[in-house]
C-alpha cells in the first residue's frame, strides 16, 4: 500500500533522532525507520500518537496515494 | 481456483505419485539387503556415540557461538553509527544472531535425535552418553539465554525471562506492533510449512510401516503431531474469531 510520509522532516523540525522519537512512541528505533522507509503501514493508533508527539494533524506526516502499476 | 493453478496441483500430484511408486518398488525389491544396513548403520552408532557428541559440539555449537560474538560485535558497533548505517550493520547483526539461533536449535534436536538413536537400556555407554546429552543440553540452552539476554540488554523494551515457561508470552508482549506483525506473519508461514511437511511424513511412515515393516508406532507420532497441529490451529481460530 503506497503511504508516503513526512516522519523524518517532522523528525528534523522537533530535533529528534529515530530512537528518541521510538521511546515517544513506544516502539523501537527500528520501527520508525521501516515507517520512514515506506516499508511498514503503521496502525491507526501509532498514527495518532505520532501526530500528539508532533502536534500535527495526520495528513501532514501521512499521505495515501495509488499506485499507477496496481 | 484458475486454470494455472489446477495443472500445477496435477503436475505436482502425478510427480508425488511417479516418486513414490518408484521409491516403493525400489525398497519392495531390498527390503532384506536394507534391514542388513540399517540395523550394522544402528549399531555403528551406539558403538561410536561418545564420539559423535563432541563432534555435534565442534560442528554445530562452535559455529552458533561464533556467529553470536560476530552479531554481537556488528550491533554493539551500530549503536555508533548514524541511523542510515545502523539500519544497514543492525540488520547484518540480526541475520547473525538469527542463524545462531537456528543452528543452537538444530544442534539441540541432533542432541536428542542422538540421544534416541544411541541410548540402550545395559549399554556400558549408558551414564557416558546420558551424560554428554545433558551437557551437550546445558550449553545449547546457556547460549539461548545469552542471545536473548544480550538483546534484551541493548533494547529494554523486550521483557521475558529466558529461564520461565511464560518467556514467549512476555517477550512478544512487549515488542511493539510492527515486530509482532513479524512474529506472527512467520509463525503462520512456519505453521503452513510444518503442517505440509508433517502430511509427507505421515505418507512416509506409512511406506515404511509397509516396505520396511517399521511397525505401526511411526505411523501413530506422526500422526499425533498431525492431530496437534490441526486442533491447536482451530482452538486458536476459535478464540480469535470469538474475540
Amino acid at each position: 500500500m503506497p503511504l508516503y510520509n513526512t516522519l523524518k522532516v517532522q523528525r528534523a523540525k522537533l530535533g529528534i533522532n529515530q530512537g528518541e522519537l521510538g521511546k515517544l512512541a513506544g516502539v523501537s528505533r527500528q520501527t520508525i525507520s521501516s515507517i520512514e522507509r515506506g516499508e511498514y503501514n503503521p496502525s491507526i493508533t501509532l498514527v495518532l500518537k505520532l501526530t500528539e508527539i508532533f502536534d500535527t494533524s495526520v495528513e501532514e506526516i501521512f499521505r495515501y496515494e495509488e499506485d499507477e502499476n496496481e | 481456483m484458475n486454470k494455472k493453478t489446477i495443472l500445477k496441483m496435477a503436475l505436482l500430484m502425478s510427480l508425488g505419485g511417479v516418486v513414490g511408486a518408484v521409491v516403493s518398488i525400489g525398497l519392495f525389491f531390498m527390503t532384506d539387503g536394507f534391514g542388513d544396513v540399517f540395523s550394522n548403520i544402528g549399531n555403528f552408532i551406539i558403538n561410536v556415540s561418545p564420539f559423535l557428541y563432541p563432534t555435534l559440539l565442534i560442528t554445530m555449537f562452535f559455529p552458533a557461538v561464533y556467529l553470536y560474538m560476530k552479531g554481537k560485535k556488528k550491533l554493539l558497533e551500530s549503536k555508533k553509527l548514524d541511523e542510515d548505517e545502523m539500519d544497514i550493520l543492525e540488520k547484518e547483526s540480526g541475520k547473525y544472531l538469527d542463524m545462531s539461533i537456528a543452528i543452537n536449535g538444530v544442534y539441540m534436536l541432533l542432541n536428542f535425535l542422538l540421544l534416541g538413536a544411541t541410548i540402550q537400556k545395559g549399554s556400558d555407554m549408558y551414564f557416558i552418553v546420558l551424560a554428554l546429552f545433558l551437557f551437550n543440553c546445558i550449553i545449547s540452552s546457556g547460549l539461548e539465554i545469552t542471545i536473548v539476554r544480550l538483546i534484551q540488554k541493548e533494547d529494554d523494551r523486550i521483557k521475558g525471562d529466558p529461564t520461565s515457561f511464560k518467556f514467549h508470552k512476555d517477550f512478544v508482549a512487549s515488542l511493539d506492533e510492527a515486530e509482532q506483525h513479524k512474529v506472527y506473519k512467520s509463525g503462520y508461514e512456519s505453521f503452513q510449512f510444518s503442517r505440509t511437511f508433517t502430511f509427507f511424513m505421515i505418507l512416509v511412515s506409512i511406506l515404511f510401516k509397509l516396505v520396511l515393516d517399521t511397525g505401526a508406532l511411526p505411523v501413530v507420532l506422526t500422526c499425533s503431531i498431525g492431530l496437534a497441529q490441526v486442533i491447536s490451529a482451530n482452538v486458536y481460530n476459535f478464540r480469535y474469531a470469538n474475540k
